[in-house]
């Protein structure tokens, strides 16, 4: 009945219904240091390691098929899989359903930078391009959060807090 | 590590496809080979992009149920069809 009313609510209000499992906390971004000693050194040069040799990839990707084939490369998930095999290792596999649910959000940021850079770097200098292009990145990325997995949330806490315990 | 320090894991997410490489990349080849070079590169990247959706998307349905390596491999699978898709049928 509760999964029907907020779904209900949800298309009300033009917004998808995603459902986090509570462990992940509340919404609100937040920075946790401690959390840096949970991984060793090992885990970073992986993902490290994955990055690079992308990066090298596409390079030479972009010399023998074209600049063309090697811009497709640039949107290759790399640090992904190495990043959802340590999250599953360290704190489960839900954890990393839900880094990979954030991810989604992040990939549609990803399209928004290609496209203003493609823009930017024929109409405006490079440096001015891709300054613009990684702005564009966060504002997708992080409006996308903040409409689809934080707000809703916000709104059915408080929906909670103002319910009448009688009648 | 700004996934590993940021909380919630859905917000640290978001950083898992950051464009890290691909500023690096594209500045490079602004350089070295100009900025027309490098917008067509960054025009097939947003076909990238769309592939990078449907590898997210696959890797939040399947991961609890198969694990990080069984998703991984379909996941590639998915992204490889999709950006395929839309740089041959529309970019290309």
């Amino acid at each position: 009945m509760d999964r029907v009313g907020s779904l209900r609510r949800a298309r009300l209000l033009g917004r998808p219904a995603v459902r986090l499992p509570a462990s992940d906390g509340p919404p609100r971004p937040r920075v946790d240091l401690g959390a840096l000693r949970k991984h060793g050194p090992g885990d970073y040069i992986t993902r490290f390691a994955f990055g690079a040799a992308i990066a090298a990839a596409a390079g030479v990707v972009g010399l023998v098929f074209g600049v063309k084939a090697g811009g497709l490369l640039l949107a290759f998930p790399a640090i992904m899989p190495a990043a959802l095999t340590l999250i599953e290792r360290k704190d489960g596999r839900d954890e990393a359903a839900v880094d990979a649910i954030g991810a989604i959000l992040g990939s549609f940021g990803l399209i928004a930078f290609a496209a203003v850079a493609a823009f930017g770097l024929l109409h405006l200098g490079a440096a001015l391009a891709l300054l613009l292009a990684s702005a564009a990145w966060i504002g997708v990325a992080f409006g996308l959060y903040v409409w689809i997995l934080w707000l809703p949330r916000r709104r059915n806490r408080r929906g909670r807090i103002a319910r009448p315990t009688s009648a | 590590m700004l996934s590993d320090v940021l909380k919630p894991k859905a917000f640290a997410g978001l950083f898992a496809a950051a464009p890290s490489i691909a500023i690096a990349s594209l500045a490079l080849t602004a350089v070295m080979v100009g900025s027309a070079n490098a917008s067509q590169a960054a025009t097939s990247m947003i076909a990238g992009g769309v592939g990078m959706v449907a590898f997210c998307v696959v890797a939040a349905l399947l991961e609890k149920k198969a694990g990080a390596i069984v998703t991984s491999g379909v996941a590639w699978i998915a992204w490889a069809a999709c950006a395929g898709l839309v740089f041959w049928v529309v970019l290309q």
